[in-house]
């Protein structure tokens, strides 16, 4: 089936998710547990920012949940993965406060392979699975292979704010990431202090 | 004059060869704009699309419709499809005319429907499917039975925990993480990302001005 | 096994879509099922997509002007549709459990009404005086011998039922005009999608006293 837009329940959360991106989130609150356990019949939601005014953010990453646990706490941890960017609109509130929105997929990087500028990127993010455990246990099949994976993943761990990252949803925005990372991890000369 | 038949039919195969070899290129170029729609929202590689496309569906939809007005909102319904469902052309399943082809008769189906009928059931995607299967790239959740631990561990829980404000985890580094990581000190980090953002900043203005 | 076709005619005009969608859901549920059709209408797009867009002869220009401004508005968006697993829709009929063709996936019904051994449902297709449905009869049920004052499309969804002209299975597609008189049985119960163009008419003695049924099934 084809289709322009979906109706999906939103996850409020400030996180820069890119697509194949995965990260855990750790649910509590009731409405957002039976929006997990509908989450196999909307096909997915979407984690997007809202601040407390109700203030939605016009796009947001549409996510599978690919994993579960409890923890050792007795949370419910989920782990997601990012299908597509999604425009968001149209929001509305149900009844027990769950926010619905409009869901239009966008189109983002193509698959890029071989950019020269990306093989000290990848060296790096290499490095930095190995020495966070945590890191392998969210990728079970990381794919280094491709420059425009290593450069998302890199952009969604650095401290940047989340304001700062939007810029690299446009769908054109894949050299200006690998500048804007090529400056932050490898350039140590040409710093103008 | 003295042409031979045989002379003549080879002449007639020929022709018939090029024009083929043409398609062939043709269909070749058609599947690249494409190719470069889908993948980097080529708005040049759209345009060589438009122009091949466009005037031949106004042709079509005029005589189909005799209505000049309804043609070109075809036209127009047509080529954004084409805009927005590149990445679901598949060279291997045939001919790219024959894909822009098929989004023209269920964009019109639809359309005419929407008049005729004043449906806006949008049909034709189940009468002609422009994808035939969809391949789950998230297997792992299909499970039935994954789902069914997943409702059995969500309704064991805690009822005190069912109503605490929701938590979550960043996966982003700090800072110092950051400088660790690559063995530099933490003003050097600090100022790195100052100017990449400045850089960035600049850079995005002049593709938005 | 399919042994009963659409005609090329009709192949032809739903692969160009000209159909009405009444008549084109029953060509796509045939379609979906039967191999050979499938294969024949893949070929007449091809068909029909070569003659319209491979000669440069068939065309109405276009200014550069209206291109280029209707190529802006089109770009400015970055949104894309996706492909999605389709949702099968299954429905239950008196007890029997049915899985919809896709073609029947996303057409509004009515709820089901039942006389005797028949439940129909109504599709809201909107195409007067062409009426889509939904029929089951029931294992052993029959319809009275009847004629038809327009013509009878049935595709069968599922189960079997014979009549006086063979036995006909999933996926078979039979289209009957007025000249033809029918009435079919069936042993095992089936379910048949319907397009008629006017009510069914009962043409044997006591069975005229039925002609409110020919009202019903149509």
């Amino acid at each position: 089936m084809i289709v322009g837009f979906m109706i999906l329940p939103l996850f409020p959360l400030p996180i820069f998710l890119l697509p194949a991106g995965v990260t855990q989130l750790r649910i509590f609150e009731q409405r957002y547990l039976t929006m997990i356990k509908n989450a196999n019949k909307t096909d997915g939601f979407i984690i997007g920012y809202a601040n407390n005014d109700d203030e939605i953010s016009n796009w947001g990453s549409w996510v599978d949940i690919i994993d579960f646990d409890t923890g050792d706490d007795g949370m419910l941890n989920i782990l997601v993965r990012c299908k597509k960017l999604v425009k968001v609109s149209q929001h509305k509130r149900q009844q027990d406060k769950l926010i619905t929105v409009k869901a239009t997929p966008l189109l983002h990087w193509p698959e890029i392979n071989s950019n020269k500028r990306c093989i000290p990127l990848r060296t790096q993010l290499q490095q930095l699975f190995k020495q966070h455990d945590t890191l392998n246990k969210l990728y079970a099949t990381p794919a280094f292979y491709r420059d425009d994976w290593v450069v998302a993943r890199w952009l969604e761990l650095l401290p940047v704010s989340f304001e700062n990252k939007k810029l690299f949803v446009h769908p054109n925005s894949f050299i200006s990431a690998v500048d804007f990372l090529t400056t932050v991890i490898l350039e140590e000369n040409n710093l103008i202090t | 004059m003295g042409q031979s038949i045989d002379s003549m039919l080879q002449n007639k195969a020929q022709h018939a060869k090029a024009i083929s070899m043409e398609k062939e290129i043709e269909h070749k170029a058609i599947a690249d704009w494409l190719t470069n729609v889908a993948q980097k929202r080529d708005k040049r590689a759209f345009t060589e699309l438009f122009r091949f496309f466009a005037p031949k569906i106004q042709r079509i939809a005029t005589s189909k419709y005799g209505n000049e007005s309804l043609a070109a909102e075809v036209v127009q319904e047509t080529m954004t499809n084409v805009w927005r469902k590149a990445h679901l052309f598949d060279a291997s399943k045939g001919a790219p005319t024959t894909w822009v082809y098929t989004v023209m008769r269920n964009v019109s189906f639809d359309l005419l429907r929407k008049i005729k009928s004043k449906k806006e059931d949008n049909l034709s995607d189940d009468f002609w499917p422009l994808v035939e299967s969809v391949e789950e790239d998230v297997k792992v959740f299909e499970d039935h039975l994954a789902s069914k631990e997943m409702m059995a561990c969500i309704d064991k829980l805690p009822d005190p925990q069912k109503s605490v404000v929701k938590g979550f985890y960043f996966m982003e580094m700090s800072q110092e993480q950051l400088a660790e990581h690559l063995d530099v000190p933490l003003g050097t980090i600090k100022s790195r990302l100052r100017l990449a953002l400045a850089r960035l900043k600049q850079h995005m203005g002049e593709i938005h001005d | 096994m399919i042994k009963h076709h659409p005609n090329s005619e009709l192949l032809e005009k739903f692969a160009d879509g000209e159909l009405p969608a009444s008549i084109a859901a029953g060509i796509a549920i045939h379609v979906e099922m039967c191999p050979v059709c499938k294969v024949a209408v893949a070929e007449l797009t091809e068909q029909r997509s070569a003659i319209h867009f491979e000669s440069s002869d068939l065309e109405m220009p276009m200014s550069e002007l209206n291109i280029a401004s209707m190529v802006e508005e089109i770009t400015l968006s970055d949104e894309i549709d996706i492909a999605i697993a389709d949702k099968e829709k299954s429905i239950s009929v008196k007890g029997e459990e049915y899985i919809l063709p896709r073609a029947l996936t996303n057409m509004a019904m009515s709820k089901w009404s039942s006389i005797g051994h028949l439940a129909r449902a109504r599709f809201s297709i909107d195409e007067e005086p062409l009426r889509a449905s939904l029929l089951q009869i029931q294992a052993g049920g029959s319809v009275p011998e009847h004629t038809h004052k327009g013509f009878e499309l049935t595709v069968l969804v599922d189960g079997h039922f014979e009549d006086e002209l063979g036995i006909y299975g999933p996926g078979d597609f039979i289209l009957l005009d007025a000249e033809h008189t029918h009435s079919p049985v069936t042993k095992d119960g089936c379910l048949c999608y319907t397009v008629a163009n006017d009510a069914q008419h009962f043409t044997q003695g006591i069975n005229k006293l039925l002609n409110p049924i020919g009202s019903f099934i149509y």
